[in-house]
């Protein structure tokens, strides 16, 4: 079997969302599946998507130099619009200020005769690229009910992207003195709150917080509110750090967080916890982590303030039994969501 | 810089092209720039698959990512609209050029396929005419250029081997080498059958792998069939190391391509290696490097000329040494490195 991967990406971003792409591609060759990619450019200026998505309707993939390909995988928007008789979609996302995020502060697009008359094309080429799949699946059950909401679509099923193969996290029951926030440093991600609930914690827990900036001075501007709120001796930043290096500081944390704002997906954060056997905390609004952390089983699920996030570290801290129990079970979660690439496959090829 | 590389892609082929656009890529890391390499998916059958590509291409966002620089490479990659759009163009489709009305062009000569050669001609015309800068990968690319679309190339720059420090200089044994993919076009079956001719006790050596299984059967079988076996020598595919060996000993080496659009990374590996390289008059860009008699022997096509011309080599191997330190020169001579080329294209 022939099978091509089609998504699009944004060149010189990192993690432009080819990550999923080339994780899926490394896991068809490791399986002896005969794979390859198409990744297209894709500027997202909302006047300048209609002419892009016609070019990828242009574009022939039935073939390539006389071999047939036996199917065709699409990713990020609007790859969909490719033409093939076996097409099945690994929806991610539509193009969200069209959808869920128009009319709101967060989109781009005027709410004016010309912006609908673009957002209305998107969502006749979406409607109708979308149903030449023979299958949809989307990457969260957020993506699923939005793909229900404003197309009309079922998917078929979610599928949850899976940590690459070999990875380096494991179950860990140990547990040191400190909560783990490893993600990139930026304002979404919210890292100021975690910093804003130490205050609220007892004077022996710790805040190890991993990553670097998306801009200069992210760091800093952090450190400057842990030294205002009197809690920098408390605070510890590694900066950039190996996978090697973040999963040996997973398994011995007391737990991580993730507080990501309105996010679409869970987040490979919440996966590498619970691959670490370790309980997860996030936010009531954070989106696409609610799916699978459910609060006092596998994590906490609290209200986006220091005090009430204060209040979970505070609680994973003082019993470190229920903290390992919990654990535990956002160690099962993997398996009870079928997070695996065999799953993902299985249905992507079938 | 941010620069991006565009390229074509069959999917599931890798061709030469596309070892280029790694080596341009990486090359360009180096010297500090951020660098991205873009793949247009490309299928030239049937005819009209070349229009809807073509319009892909113009409708194509190159900006995505904002770039500072676009360096296209192929056809219809080279289509894509940019501001700082640069070619360095290593194929036209050559279909609809100098094939065209040969059995090579792949498609009927009639009204319908005519106007689908003059839209190829017309859309190449404008784009590389609007080019920033344009640059051919050989001189006969620069000709083909001027002849069909009246287009002044501003240079050619010569691909360069993408670890040229690999080559070098060894003791000569009595053997000819020709490392290259096993195919019809390359024709080894005419370097076999001049064995035949050849009265010395030199062997010809061959490295790569057959294109098709039937090609390396019948090179076997004539090499039975002449009773050739102690002469000619199969290697098989080789890694790079092995072929860099195998061409610092030899004699010299052999290179016979039909009418090929560049002069072959072989002719460049054999003249790092300080080897003189045995061609044909009619394999096409080899011979804009090779000069007869200087670096190398231009034979007509046949395997009587190329048996004689081997055991020339062969019976004065002090002047075919010194026609190899000749060739040694040849790459700097024509600027064929990556410094000089890197140079061009983001000045």
């Amino acid at each position: 079997m022939r099978v091509l991967i089609a998504s699009t990406f944004v060149p010189f971003i990192e993690g432009g969302g080819t990550k999923i792409v080339d994780d899926l591609h490394r896991e068809m060759k490791a399986r002896g599946i005969d794979s390859d990619v198409v990744l297209l450019p894709l500027y997202s200026a909302w006047d300048e998507i209609a002419e892009q998505t016609l070019a990828f309707r242009l574009l022939d993939v039935t073939e390539s130099a006389g071999n047939r390909i036996d199917r065709l995988i699409t990713i990020r928007y609007p790859s969909y619009a490719l033409r093939h008789p076996s097409k099945v979609a690994w929806f991610i996302h539509h193009h969200r200020e069209a959808y869920d995020l128009w009319g709101t502060k967060w989109g781009g697009m005027p709410e004016n005769a010309v912006g609908r008359h673009y957002r209305n094309m998107m969502h006749r080429s979406d409607d109708i690229y979308l149903r030449e799949c023979q299958r949809i699946y989307t990457n969260s059950a957020v993506v699923a009910d939005r793909l229900q909401k404003f197309s009309g679509l079922t998917a078929d099923r979610v599928l949850y992207p899976p940590l690459a193969s070999g990875h380096p996290f494991r179950p860990s029951r140990e547990s040191g003195d400190y909560i783990f926030y490893p993600s990139r440093i930026t304002r979404i991600k919210r890292q100021d709150l975690a910093i804003r609930a130490m205050p609220h914690t007892p004077h022996k827990l710790r805040l190890v917080i991993a990553g670097t900036g998306d801009v200069e001075g992210s760091v800093d501007e952090l450190r400057v509110l842990a030294t205002e709120l009197g809690v920098l001796d408390r605070v510890e930043f590694t900066g950039w750090i190996s996978e090697e290096r973040k999963a040996e500081l997973m398994a011995g944390c007391v737990g991580c967080l993730y507080l990501a704002f309105d996010e679409d997906s869970y987040g490979y954060v919440t996966l590498e916890a619970f691959h670490s056997a370790k309980p997860v905390i996030t936010l009531t609004d954070s989106g696409g982590s609610l799916e699978v952390v459910r609060d006092g089983k596998n994590g906490f699920v609290c209200e986006p303030t220091p005090v009430a996030l204060g209040d979970a570290m505070s609680r994973l801290w003082a019993r470190p039994s229920v903290a390992r129990t919990m654990g535990e079970r956002a160690h099962k979660t993997i398996e009870e969501f079928r997070i695996d690439w065999d799953h993902v496959l299985e249905n992507l090829l079938s | 810089m941010k620069i991006s590389i565009v390229n074509v892609q069959a999917p599931f082929i890798r061709g030469g092209a596309e070892y280029l656009a790694d080596s341009l890529a990486t090359k360009l890391l180096e010297r500090g720039h951020r660098v991205a390499i873009v793949k247009i998916p490309f299928k030239w059958y049937p005819e009209e698959a070349l229009l809807d590509h073509m319009l892909a291409c113009r409708l194509l966002r190159i900006r995505s990512g904002d770039p500072d620089l676009v360096i296209a490479l192929k056809f219809p990659a080279y289509l894509i609209p940019f501001k700082n759009r640069k070619v360095w163009l290593l194929h036209q489709f050559r279909q609809v050029y100098e094939l065209w009305g040969t059995p090579w062009a792949g498609m009927p000569d009639d009204p319908r396929t005519r106007r689908i050669r003059d839209m190829i001609r017309n859309a190449d015309t404008a784009a590389l005419g609007s080019a920033k800068k344009l640059y051919t990968n050989s001189k006969m690319v620069a000709d083909r250029l001027k002849r069909f679309n009246g287009i002044d190339a501003d240079g050619i720059l010569y691909p360069p081997l993408d670890r040229a420090e690999l080559f070098h200089k060894a003791e000569a044994k009595p053997y000819f080498f020709y490392p290259s993919r096993l195919n019809t076009v390359k024709r080894q079956h005419v370097a076999i059958e001049a064995m035949r001719f050849v009265k010395s006790p030199f062997q010809l050596v061959l490295a790569g792998k057959a294109d098709s299984d039937e090609y390396g059967e019948q090179l076997r079988a004539l090499v039975e069939t002449h009773g050739l076996a102690d002469r000619v020598r199969f290697l098989g595919w080789i890694s790079e190391e092995e072929k860099a060996r195998w061409m610092s000993e030899c004699l010299a080496a052999v290179y016979l391509p039909y009418d090929e659009d560049s002069y072959g990374y072989v002719t460049l590996e054999a003249f790092l290696s300080h080897k003189c390289v045995l061609t044909f008059s009619d394999s096409g860009g080899t011979n804009e490097l090779i000069a007869h008699e200087r670096n190398g022997l231009i034979v007509e096509p046949t395997p009587e000329a190329l048996a004689e011309a081997m055991e020339r080599a062969y019976a004065n191997p002090a002047r075919t040494l010194e026609m190899g330190d000749e060739a040694a020169k040849t790459p700097a001579e024509l600027g064929i490195d990556w410094q000089h080329i890197l140079d061009t294209l983001t000045a």
